[in-house]
């Protein structure tokens, strides 16, 4: 059994459409439930509901649904029950309509129509509706239009129907129909010709048909937790005890509401001087990859951002609080090893607090022939693995393409080196940095000639800078550079990578090969 | 005793079993992983290639039975352009072309990823590849007194690093480059580090790689890939020594 709950609007406002956004299309009831619980009076009709029944599902900012099946043993009868809702609304100051049905299309419908409680036993509900007349279907377009789609369906493509289900009234009243029970006598297939699924669907809400399950509406939960310390806190330590205390029942919660946290707010209180009027709060937001709930993976991941920043006096009171979002469903494949999203994003946050998050991520490749150019990206790795095709090579593409298997290791601040040339050969490479004394070239390869950034703008090509600024090979140099790469082999068998920088006419060792 | 002193077959039998029984009873404790070499000690019966990482050089994958093995700690020396960082490289290449995630803790700030990514080609990613840049040093092997600090800092910090890695687990190759930091450097570290990152990779699918130029840390079922200046390389385990086929390790122009 269903009951109805509709709160009229008084006579001088517009006749109940629903809320509608662009182009007439309502906004999801679900997803908007927010917006409409600060409608006051409908909050409190929510909460009525909610008192008597956890399976509330509302339509529109006025009418709420609710099944009552199981209240009989506490209640009494549906009329008591009806009774019951009429005046516990009356209690909160709400002339609300009552309705009582088998079905809550049934129930939603005679809210509408009547005032006072209407109660219908099983099986009546097509004779209690047949004498409505067909403006109620107009005039609860938009109750009966949530009732047939899903709560998850996309509301985009239901536009055009909307617009039938306004009109469609009118166009039965040509007909010469007058009330639901005209409209539920004429036979379904003449009417399904006719108007299509649109007709039967009318057609079925005029007999008072369920048309699909009750859909109850989640309740808007904040998820925060906070205690107060009777003694002060000072360092990580036993606050890593507090945060667990508060991590476990809030993750215990998100685990129920099949929620994820992907926003993490931890607020300390701290310790202020007795004389100071203001209190001291210390914030931290910590935005999680993925949405995750376990207790632990968020203690470690607010410890460890605590540890980057901490607090600068001693905490009185903590309270955390998360940005939830909807559980996710991850499907690994068979093959392939993956590492947990949750796993990961605290092993990046422990390794960013041990290295600095910059020296933590994934090699990129830059589109220059700038030599040592490189990015870091987020380690981020494909969840699934599929084996690509051989890439053609990109003729447009700068990145360099080796050929060899010689692998670098790179000065990240080139060694300024001399270098003695024969025939225009280096033939011996010597620098005053220890454990890289250089010696007699016994094989070279070279010159690879490169420049670049010669375009830019000449403030930046005549800045007053080192020569091994101006050859830094760091991500984010932008300085010009002309130079010819050698790779050559010493006679105490290592093999260097150098450069002669044309412009300055110098020469650096920028790495070795191994 | 006396009907195996009498009939050698059955002596022999008997002997075959016991052997068996005892090497199953290691397998099961894993006591000794040398018997469970190139093989799932989990699975014993299953393909043993799947428990090795390979290099993907075929020379050197002969003769380390597939690759690296898995759940162990090796180590790749060898003196300067000697290859220890091109068979890293393909190594860590073959491992993301198969879909792992593979780790690269790098003290020094050394590594080179346009030079890297010739081998980093076909199915090779370099987004399953992490890369844990240290604090860059200004030359190779540092050991003067002002630096020393600094360096020693950033290896205590790599190690951290590494078993950070290593217990997060997920990862298919695990690697420490510490080619370029001097030896003596290394060997202040306490040795209980080496039997603790042992422990933590133990029975996992992660194999780790120590790169040095002088003899660091391997696990009883590891591996020990000592280079030549002339890149050539031999394999070095825990039961034997192979010392005479040296396999010739693909380096640039110039060092060939």
């Amino acid at each position: 059994m269903f009951a109805c709950l509709y709160l009229p609007r008084p006579a001088s406002s517009a006749p109940d459409r629903g809320k509608t956004g662009a182009r007439g299309i309502p906004h999801a009831t679900h997803a908007a439930h927010a917006t409409y619980a600060t409608h006051e009076p409908y909050a409190t009709l929510v909460q009525i509901a909610r008192d008597f029944s956890p399976r509330v599902e509302t339509h529109g900012d006025r009418t709420v649904t609710l099944d009552i099946s199981g209240l009989g043993s506490l209640i009494g009868e549906p009329r008591s029950i009806g009774e019951e809702l009429r005046r516990t609304a009356a209690d909160a100051g709400l002339g609300v309509h009552v309705a009582v049905a088998a079905s809550s299309t049934a129930a939603i419908l005679l809210a509408h129509a009547r005032a006072g409680l209407t109660v219908v036993a099983r099986g009546d509900e097509a004779s209690a509706l047949a004498p409505l007349p067909l403006r109620v279907l107009t005039q609860l377009g938009f109750g009966l239009w949530t009732l047939d789609s899903r709560p998850d369906q996309n509301l985009e493509p239901k536009a055009q129907n909307l617009e039938s289900t306004a009109q469609s009234p009118e166009q039965l009243t040509r007909w010469g129909l007058r009330t639901l029970g005209d409209l539920a006598a004429l036979p379904s297939s003449e009417l399904s010709a006719r108007l299509g699924q649109t007709g039967l669907r009318w057609q079925r809400w005029a007999r008072g048909e369920e048309v699909r399950p009750l859909v109850p509406a989640g309740v808007a939960e904040s998820f925060e937790e906070s205690l107060d310390l009777e003694w002060p806190i000072d360092g990580l330590e036993p606050l890593s005890f507090v945060l667990a205390r508060l991590f476990e029942p809030l993750c215990d919660r998100l685990e129920r509401g099949d929620r994820g946290a992907v926003v993490l707010r931890v607020t300390l209180t701290l310790v202020t001087s007795a004389r100071s009027a203001t209190v001291e709060l210390h914030e931290r937001v910590v935005e999680l990859p993925a949405p995750m709930r376990d207790a632990r993976v968020l203690r470690t991941l607010a410890l460890l951002d605590l540890e980057s920043n901490p607090p600068p006096a001693a905490i009185d009171r903590v309270a955390v609080a998360v940005d939830v979002t909807e559980g996710r469903v991850l499907q690994f494949g068979l093959f392939a090893r993956a590492l947990p999203t949750d796993t990961l994003a605290t092993l990046l946050a422990r390794l960013g607090a041990l290295m600095g998050s910059d020296h933590v991520g994934a090699p990129s490749l830059v589109d220059t022939h700038r030599p040592g150019a490189f990015a870091m990206a987020k380690f981020d790795p494909p969840r699934t693995f599929t084996i690509p095709p051989s890439p053609l090579p990109n003729p447009q593409s700068r990145i360099p393409h080796h050929t060899s298997a010689a692998v670098l290791r790179r000065f990240r601040s080139p060694i300024p080196a001399r270098v003695v040339l024969e025939q225009g050969r280096p033939v011996r490479v010597t620098t005053d940095r220890r454990g890289c004394a250089g010696g007699r070239v016994e094989r070279s390869e070279g010159p690879w000639r490169s420049s670049g950034d010669w375009w830019l703008p000449s403030s930046i090509v005549d800045r007053p800078e080192s020569i091994v600024d101006k050859r830094s090979t760091l991500p984010h140099a932008t300085s010009p550079w002309n130079c010819d790469e050698w790779e050559v082999a010493l006679n105490d068998g290592t093999t260097y990578r150098i450069s002669h920088a044309r412009d300055v006419d110098a020469w650096f060792v920028d790495g070795m090969v191994d | 005793m006396l009907a195996s002193a009498k009939d050698p077959a059955l002596s022999e039998r008997s002997e075959s079993k016991g052997r068996e029984y005892l090497e199953s009873l290691l397998r099961d404790r894993k006591l000794d992983h040398t018997l469970t070499r190139g093989s799932d000690p989990l699975h014993p019966g299953s393909d043993p290639t799947r428990w090795l990482v390979p290099t993907g050089i075929a020379e050197l994958d002969a003769r380390l039975d597939g690759g690296l093995p898995r759940g162990h700690l090796s180590e790749v020396i060898g003196p300067r352009s000697s290859g220890r960082l091109a068979i890293l490289v393909s190594a860590l290449a073959g491992a993301t072309s198969r879909g792992e995630a593979v780790a690269l803790i790098d003290p020094l700030d050394m590594f080179d990823p346009v030079s890297a990514s010739a081998t980093f080609q076909g199915g090779a990613d370099f987004q399953r590849m992490l890369w844990i840049r240290g604090e860059s040093s200004c030359s190779a092997r540092v050991s003067l007194s002002s630096e020393y600090g600094t360096l020693q800092k950033s290896l205590d910090r790599a190690v951290k690093a590494l078993n950070i890695v290593l217990q997060a687990g997920g990862f298919g190759l695990v690697a420490l480059d510490l080619g370029e930091v001097a030896a003596q450097t290394v060997k202040r570290l306490p040795y209980t580090t080496w039997l603790r990152l042992q422990r933590v990779i133990e029975g996992s699918e992660t194999a780790c790689v120590l790169i040095g130029s002088e003899p660091i840390a391997r696990s009883s079922g590891g591996v020990t890939v000592q280079l030549t200046p002339g890149q050539t390389a031999r394999v070095v385990r825990a039961r034997k020594m192979e010392s005479d086929d040296h396999v010739r390790v693909p380096l640039s122009a110039a060092a060939c």
